[in-house]
């Protein structure tokens, strides 16, 4: 932004209005000030102000009528209008556009009430004009020569690629690669994936690229590293299994306790059995390192790749149409709809061991990380199992010893059911809560449902035959079952 | 009109009749002829056999085509028998043979011209007729609009009749409250809610379009919109839009019809809400004017069946002073009355106008809030302390004994489906309230760092008093990771809903970047339902998209202490810990009642906004 923002202050106290001018000056605004309503519309009308705080006490206009005018002039009807004054009358706030600040007020939360108006502008006007300045197909130009003009010329912005089915995007600032996105891989790693596409296409979207700088080279220099191990890969790649290969450690290799950060990693992640692409996406190292240690893995013996069965049923989805927007609207009740709905799982289990078995043999399910914080803390999301495009379920858990008693209600929310893990006390304890206080449907992953948990209102019932099968017969449960999910005691 | 090729004869039997003083046209051919008569159409034709361009016949026909019943005269020679049989066949008036007699033309010509008269007012006595029969129907249709004063049933049928008067697929009714702004009602057919303006203000082009009262059409070649005004006696009591007619538009016919509608509408809407008002009049307590419960729980039960026609939702409160028998056994029934008085006094300032107040018993008062969430309740309940706090009878009374409010809420349709299910919900929830921490351990006159001195404690303090019926807290030593871990888990917890309101402080010795909860929200949208605030020393994080970051420099009780309120519409959460030596000590909660008064507390000692 090179022009400097300019805020109308209308106050006709002036002491209320010097201490936030003087924070808002700091910030680099500049700063208008009246003190009645009628010489803040001359102003508001004269200078164009990007955003008036209007105080309810100012004389000769009412607060309404003075917001009216501006909406009636169309040269001013877009600058935010934030009131600020006395009351805490929560109907005030409803219909005004842009809110209410009630007096006294924190002057921090009204800098980030501000930037948060100016940023919300900022969005719209780029949304207006989202003016892909650069477009064409990768065969044109190829990745390399883009981020260099993009270098040379400082720009600032976001270059997004398509290649098949793959999106991507890579943030540059002022000329320097800072992030970039590939899937669920991000940083250097997927900026380096990126580097060999030959084919796809390219847009780029000038503004500034949010989030945080993942990426700290300069452009040059990424670029010759990218290139350099792009070459790598290629290179290692034709001696590897293919992608979708399932890999584990041998189990009785010998394997010393310390090694190489990224070896260490890459073990850690191969003590279940995962597919090459998973390993690959899972790492934080980048794909050449992880070429590296995994080829070295593989020749030392110490890994190997393991023929699996075909899980049956694989393709055809978990749940029909039907059922998925019957799950929906059931999550949804006197809510927003959004695009996504996402329901929450529980698992209940009292062991960790549990737990990771549970989901590694449920395919398709995107684990959060390699090993999910949440597992060693008993605690928090584990993994991700899409349904369909508007429909997913997370996997978390709840820690069930007493302690811990505060966080079972604030965290149901969403809540679909409970997949029981074992029959332990501690496990039943939390089960007999999520089925009888939250009325979920519980499943047991058992021959029988212990005893404790039979008879829930939601229902209860055991299922041998499969997690997948399993997870199928809660959500059908969930669906039919009448009581409401997101009760609160 | 005299259409003949032989001059002669045209030229004199003009003649003849324009002497008798009618209006006569000649014509030499059937295209002149037809020409013309498309033109001035005339009430008899005298079509010759013999015409410049053809046989008689050939206009003949023309002419019946366009009107069966129009009067001809045909007029041929003597020995074209044949012709006059096919004339007369054709269902003409009268055959002349030439050479016409004079008085025996103008005798047939009368007779002629009487005969049209005669079609002419039948045919529109007929129509008259079928319009009087049509408006007849419309208006007993018009009558039950009189019939019944319930205006959820009025608003229902009007958009009804009117929809399927005009044709209409879709239809939205607005209802002008006291001070003339229109409020969405009903909407049906194929609308989608979302482009529909909750509020109109009638003013501008509107106010003018209303004051004339009459239907207008609106709308472009693919959606024409017929806006039909609910008008009686100058007063706007509604407007209704109509859309997607069946035949693509609006034929201007029905616009007369809509209005007999709309006018009819209007007096019932108006009857409507006098007798609205009438029953509110007859149903409040005399006492305190608060509605009696008959007449909300009618009320309650009206407004389920809006929220689930229209998915909507709304909030049942509940209010008690747990000792208003102890009240008026010290102090006497007046000063009870006094306190009760006081509470609705201050209650009816804070409500807006479609919110019902009621007495449920002596000491118990619900409160119904169209149009608000779980969260929206919440806020209301906390206003409505504060309000009652300042009333100056409660002011009075509490001087001598401080009174225990208590206040539940319950929101349709997640708290349940029915009026009694909500009501149960707000009893427990003000059992829970009863039985908080906040009442066991007298928390009510504390500031923020007193009470949660007192929450913390210390591992020499008492255990805290447990209570079957309230939510749980714990205290003692806490996992070095749970301050993240939870950080991390409730970013995600906003993430997966990000349009529920909320409120969220996390208290920390620096605000950083790298807080699980600032980088967990980094891709959070722009229009998050919840506001989230971090409190600490400043450190890297400037601005984040999601986080209000509160900058506190120097502050010590901050700088030994770490916390996390959280409240939303479906979670009520709190941890307060302090780090120590090797352990770190803390207390949670899932109490409400406790997690509110921390947060109000918080809001107080650092002045930040209620919402």
């Amino acid at each position: 932004m090179s022009a400097v923002r300019k805020i109308l202050i209308a106050d006709p106290e002036l002491e209320a209005a010097r201490a936030l001018s003087k924070a808002l000056r700091q910030r680099g605004y500049q700063v208008h000030f009246a003190a009645d309503g009628s010489r803040a519309l001359e102003i508001a009308v004269l200078r164009h102000p990007d955003l008036i705080l209007f105080d309810e006490r100012c004389r000769l206009l009412e607060a309404r009528t003075f917001i009216q005018i501006l909406r009636t002039n169309p040269r001013t009807e877009d600058i935010p209008v934030v009131l600020t004054g006395e009351s805490s009358d929560a109907d005030k706030m409803r219909g005004l556009r842009d809110g209410y600040l009630r007096k006294p007020f924190n002057l921090d939360e009204v800098l980030a009430r501000i930037d948060h108006i100016f940023r919300r502008s900022e969005a719209a006007r780029d949304l207006k004009g989202e003016a892909k300045e650069l477009e064409g197909t990768l065969t044109q130009f190829s990745i390399a020569d883009l981020l260099q003009i993009l270098a040379m010329n400082r720009r600032t912005g976001r270059l997004n690629l398509v290649h098949g089915a793959d999106r991507g995007d890579i943030h540059v600032a002022e000329g320097r690669p800072v992030n970039a996105h590939l899937g669920s891989v991000e940083g250097e790693k997927a900026l380096f994936r990126m580097l060999a596409w030959t084919d796809g296409s390219f847009a780029f979207v000038p503004g500034i690229p949010p989030g945080k700088h993942r990426i700290d080279r300069a452009m040059d220099d990424a670029l010759l590293e990218g290139m350099r191990q792009a070459d790598e890969v290629s290179r290692l790649t034709p001696s590897m299994p293919p992608r979708d290969a399932t890999l584990q450690l041998v189990a009785e290799a010998r394997i010393l306790p310390t090694q190489h950060p990224v070896t260490a990693q890459v073990m850690e992640l191969l003590r279940q059995p995962r597919t090459f692409a998973e390993v690959m996406d899972l790492t934080t190292a980048t794909d050449l390192d992880a070429l590296v240690v995994l080829t070295t893995l593989l020749q030392k013996g110490v890994a190997r790749v393991i023929e699996t069965e075909e899980e049956p049923g694989d393709g055809s989805p978990l749940l029909g149409p039907a059922d998925v927007h019957a799950l929906r609207t059931r999550l949804f009740r006197g809510r927003v709809q959004t695009r996504l709905a996402i329901a929450k799982v529980f698992l209940v289990g009292s062991r960790p061991q549990k737990v990771r078995a549970f989901l590694r043999q449920l395919p398709g399910l995107k684990t959060l990380g390699p090993e999910p914080a949440a597992l060693s803390e008993g605690f928090g999301t584990l993994a991700r199992f899409d349904i369909g495009d508007s429909l997913k379920v997370d996997f978390c858990l709840l820690p069930a010893a007493d302690p811990a008693r505060p966080l079972w209600r604030p965290f149901c929310s969403g809540a679909v059911g409970a997949l029981v893990l074992d029959g332990e006390a501690d496990a039943v304890r939390l089960g007999t809560f999520l089925g009888w206080e939250m009325g979920l449907p519980l499943v047991v992953l058992a021959a029988e449902v212990p005893r404790g948990l039979e008879g829930a209102p939601a229902g209860a019932f055991a299922v041998v035959k499969g997690n997948r099968e399993a997870l199928a017969a809660l959500l059908l449960q969930a669906v039919s079952a009448g009581t409401p999910f997101l009760s609160l005691g | 009109m005299v259409v003949d090729g032989d001059a002669a004869f045209r030229q004199s039997t003009v003649e003849a009749l324009r002497r008798a003083g009618y209006s006569v046209a000649g014509a030499e051919s059937g295209a002149d002829a037809l020409a013309l008569f498309s033109q001035l159409p005339s009430d008899l034709v005298i079509v010759g056999m013999a015409l410049v361009d053809g046989s008689g016949l050939h206009v003949l026909e023309r002419l019946r085509e366009r009107d069966p019943g129009q009067e001809i005269i045909l007029v041929g020679n003597a020995e074209q028998d044949s012709a006059s049989a096919l004339a007369l066949r054709h269902g003409v008036s009268g055959f002349w043979s030439k050479p016409v007699e004079g008085d025996a033309l103008m005798l047939d010509v009368q007779r002629s011209l009487e005969r049209a008269s005669l079609r002419h007012e039948r045919e529109r006595l007929l129509g008259e007729n079928l319009e009087f029969a049509r408006h007849q129907s419309l208006q007993q249709r018009c009558l039950e609009f009189l019939a019944n004063p319930d205006l959820e049933w009025l608003q229902e049928q009007i958009l009804a009749e009117l929809a399927s008067w005009c044709d209409a697929q879709s239809a939205a009714l607005w209802l002008a409250d006291e001070r003339g702004e229109l409020h969405l009602r009903a909407y049906r057919g194929l609308l989608d809610k979302r482009f529909l303006p909750e509020r109109l203000s009638p003013d501008g082009t509107l106010q003018t379009r209303l004051a004339q009262s009459a239907p207008w059409l609106a709308g472009d070649e693919r959606a024409r919109v017929l806006f039909v005004p609910l008008v009686n006696g100058g007063e706007t009591l509604g407007l209704c839009q109509l859309s997607d007619p069946l035949p693509g538009h609006f034929h201007a016919e029905t616009l007369k019809g809509a209005k007999t509608l709309g006018d009819f509408g209007a007096v019932g809407v108006k009857n409507g809400k006098r007798f609205l008002a009438l029953q509110r009049l007859g149903l409040r307590d005399k006492e305190t004017a608060a509605y009696n419960l008959s007449y909300f729980t009618d009320y309650a039960g009206k407004e389920i069946y809006k929220a689930r026609r229209y998915a909507r939702t709304f909030s049942l409160l509940t209010f008690s002073i747990d000792n208003l028998p102890q009240l008026k056994l010290r102090f006497g029934a007046a000063d009870a009355r006094k306190a009760t008085r006081g509470i609705i006094r201050a209650l009816q300032r804070i409500i807006r106008d479609s919110d019902v107040i009621a007495k449920a018993s002596e000491h118990e008062f619900y409160l119904l809030l169209p149009e608000t969430d779980f969260f929206g309740a919440l806020m209301f309940n906390r206003r409505a302390h504060a309000t009652i706090r300042e009333q100056p009878e409660i002011q009075e009374i509490e001087a001598k004994l401080p009174l225990a409010l208590v206040g539940g809420a319950g929101t349709f349709p997640r708290d349940g489906e029915d009026f009694d299910e909500l009501v149960h919900r707000c009893r427990r929830r003000m059992d829970e309230q009863r039985a908080s921490l906040e009442r066991k351990l007298v928390l009510e006159g504390l500031d923020f760092w007193e009470e949660v001195e007192v929450l913390l404690g210390s591992a020499q303090s008492p255990r805290l008093p447990s209570d079957e019926r309230a939510e749980p807290s714990r205290r003692g030593k806490v996992s070095e990771t749970l301050f993240d871990s939870l950080q991390a888990e409730i970013a995600r917890e906003l993430l997966r809903d990000p349009h529920a309101r909320g409120l969220l402080y996390l208290g920390v010795a620096e605000v950083r970047a790298e807080l699980p909860l600032a980088a967990g929200l980094e891709t959070a949208p722009a229009e998050m339902g919840s506001r989230v605030y971090v409190l600490g020393r400043r450190a890297d994080l400037e601005s984040h998209p999601a986080l209000t970051p509160v900058f506190l420099e120097g502050d010590e009780r901050l700088a030994r202490h770490e916390f996390l309120f959280w409240l939303s519409e479906t979670s009520a959460y709190a941890l307060i810990q302090r780090r120590g030596k090797g352990a770190t000590w803390g207390f949670h909660s899932s109490d409400t009642a406790v997690v509110d008064s921390l947060i109000m507390k918080l809001q107080t000692a650092y002045d930040l906004q209620p919402y």
